[in-house]
């Protein structure tokens, strides 16, 4: 069974990478096979907790997937960025830099496309009356969501996994790595201000333009937004206290969910077409693919030779920790955070009972562990923004800006990219070290 | 009954390189649908409608709920009518064409109108050359005044 699990895995892996054939399909395949040969039985693909899918992860996607559609119906994010471009003064550089904020802070609490979907409209209107070129925005834009989605556990599929497998909470991600995605936009925004500051600049008459634009208009439905403003910031709230309350994440989301379609009075099947089934699919095949790897021992045999590549001991896993980083930040850059997590999560949870003794918690918790997953967390989540087909908001920005007559290059966007993600894994390596390893 | 016998036979043709300007004006001025992008022979090889004109004259990006928050939005139009100054007739038509042979008979034509929305559909003879085009008006026209003999449809 190992070779066959292997197989299926580095087949699917491939034609992933390739994006010859849609990822989804790819993943429904691979788990078809892994049922069909008997890597896995059914029973484990759909009811264990080590071998099946993560119903955690899943829930919780769909229920945040729920929520946003309802809360882009109303037209405040549209409103905000208007609102911003206004307080900016007309100012290019100002507006790039609120945005950003704007962009980073929406993708933590929201996930990261939709952000981008709904800014990148309101970019391009207000490039256009500018009369400015657009894409430095929205690479900017693209990248910032990248950043701020890392911050928290609902921010980005990547840190749902990492939490749901190692049993980390909302709390642990706003303590252990908002701090240094502060840190980093701040850096980041410095550097950029040097980058683009006196290149942005534009006449008095163009910024009187953006001044008259009319916000209100945006809003559609106010009676919508105060009801979809209340129950997201109570479910965020839920999501704080998640872990003192004793429920997973998944039922904090899926009770806002639930309560925001009840009070909308939208017609569920017009939300529930717009939830991104593909990718939920696609979360499905890949937990039961990798539940093939893990019952069959190639998971097992890959924590082996890691061990034996970072000789992580139970006092120190400080190698290991910086060697997660950059090579979460390289292969996320390359291919796709998900399934490369889905990979790893398992492999940690290996090498973790291998160093720490024992199962559960003690192990996946223990203090020269959770620097680990946090190097992860980071690593996989940044190396996104290494290239245009490193992250999900990368592509749909990309396919935007071609979209609208200004296309941006797979080049021209490393050129961004590259640099900032070489920044913001050098900080984050600097922050674990520091954090962890010095002071730890 | 074959379609050649009520379909309309006043067409705007235009060669592909007619320029994007040039274009502009006359699908302002003339009253037909359509306008139909012929070769020297008169063979048709792309369609024109008012949609893909007016669609080249706003951003792609712009919501009906974002152009609300514009004043104006007159130097948007005229910005995006100077950055497609440089195209044809050949790079705004539609090439993917649905047509109608002179022998097809009434009931194909209706069925297409209702599988597709089409607004108009061209209509060529055994050698490709556009004769005319026909329209859902036609049509109607056509069944409530000949087929059911309603005497006010004429």
């Amino acid at each position: 069974m190992f070779w066959v699990a292997t197989c299926i895995f580095v087949v699917c892996y491939a034609a992933i990478v390739s994006e010859k054939i849609h990822k989804t399909k790819v993943a429904l395949a691979g788990a078809a096979l892994t049922l069909i040969l008997k890597v896995v039985t059914q029973e484990d693909a759909f009811h264990s907790v080590e071998l099946g899918v993560d119903w955690n992860v899943i829930f919780l996607l769909i229920s945040m997937m729920i929520m946003v559609n309802i809360m882009s119906k109303t037209g405040v994010f549209q409103y905000v960025a208007i609102k911003a471009a206004k307080l900016g003064r007309g100012n290019p550089f100002s507006i790039m830099v609120i945005f950003s904020v704007i962009t980073a802070i929406a993708s933590a609490l929201l996930d990261n496309v939709t952000t981008v979907l709904l800014l990148a409209p309101v970019t391009l209107l207000i490039a256009d009356e500018l009369e400015i070129d657009p894409v430095p925005f929205l690479i900017t834009e693209a990248l910032a969501s990248n950043i701020g989605g890392t911050a928290t556990l609902i921010g980005d599929p990547p840190n749902i996994m990492i939490a749901s497998k190692a049993g980390l909470n909302f709390m642990d991600f706003i303590v252990h790595i908002a701090p240094i995605i502060v840190l980093i936009m701040i850096v980041w925004m410095i550097i950029w201000k040097i980058v683009f500051g006196k290149r942005l600049h534009v006449s008095e008459h163009l910024k009187v333009r953006i001044m008259g634009m009319n916000e209100r208009e945006m809003i559609k439905d106010p009676k919508l937004l105060k009801k979809s403003g209340v129950i997201l910031g109570l479910t965020i709230l839920g999501f704080m206290l998640h872990g003192f309350l004793h429920f997973e994440p998944a039922t904090i989301a899926l009770a806002g969910a639930a309560t925001l379609l009840l009070v909308s009075g939208e017609d569920p099947h017009h939300i529930l077409v717009e939830v991104e089934w593909p990718t939920i699919f696609f979360f499905i095949g890949l937990f039961i693919i990798i539940g093939g790897t893990v019952k069959a021992g190639m998971i097992s045999f890959m924590s082996v030779e890691m061990i034996k590549l970072t000789a992580p001991t139970a006092d120190n896993t400080l190698v290991l920790s910086m060697v997660m980083v950059w090579f979460s930040g390289i292969a996320s850059a390359i291919v796709d955070n998900i399934p490369f997590v889905a990979t790893m999560n398992p492999l940690l949870v290996e090498m973790a009972e291998k160093i720490f003794g024992g199962t559960g918690v003690d192990a996946l918790q223990h203090a020269k562990m959770l620097p680990v997953w946090w190097a992860l967390s980071l690593g996989a989540c940044l190396g996104g923004n290494g290239t245009a087909i490193g992250a999900s908001a990368n592509v749909i920005i990309v396919g935007m800006a071609e979209k609208a007559g200004k296309p941006i290059s797979f080049v021209r966007f490393m050129k961004y990219g590259v640099p900032v993600t070489m920044l913001t894994l050098a900080i984050s390596t600097a922050y674990i070290y520091i954090r962890y390893y010095y002071f730890g | 009954m074959k379609i050649a016998e009520f379909m309309n036979t006043e067409l705007t043709r235009v060669p592909p390189d007619m320029d994007f300007a040039t274009l502009l004006a006359k699908h302002a001025s003339t009253g037909t649908r359509h306008t139909y992008v012929v070769d020297e022979e008169g063979r048709l090889i792309g369609v024109i409608t008012n949609l893909d004109m007016l669609s080249k004259m706003v951003p792609s990006y712009l919501t009906s709920t974002l152009a609300s928050s514009i004043s104006d939005g007159g130097e948007l139009i005229l910005k995006r009518f100077e950055e497609n100054k440089h195209l044809t007739a050949a790079d705004v038509m539609q090439r993917d064409l649905v047509i109608l042979n002179t022998d097809d008979t009434l009931i194909e034509a209706n069925v297409r109108f209702h599988e597709g929305r089409y607004n108009a559909i061209p209509v060529v003879n055994t050698e490709g050359v556009l004769v005319g085009d026909i329209g859902r008006k036609e049509i109607l026209r056509h069944i409530a005044a000949d087929i059911c003999g309603l005497p006010g449809a004429v």
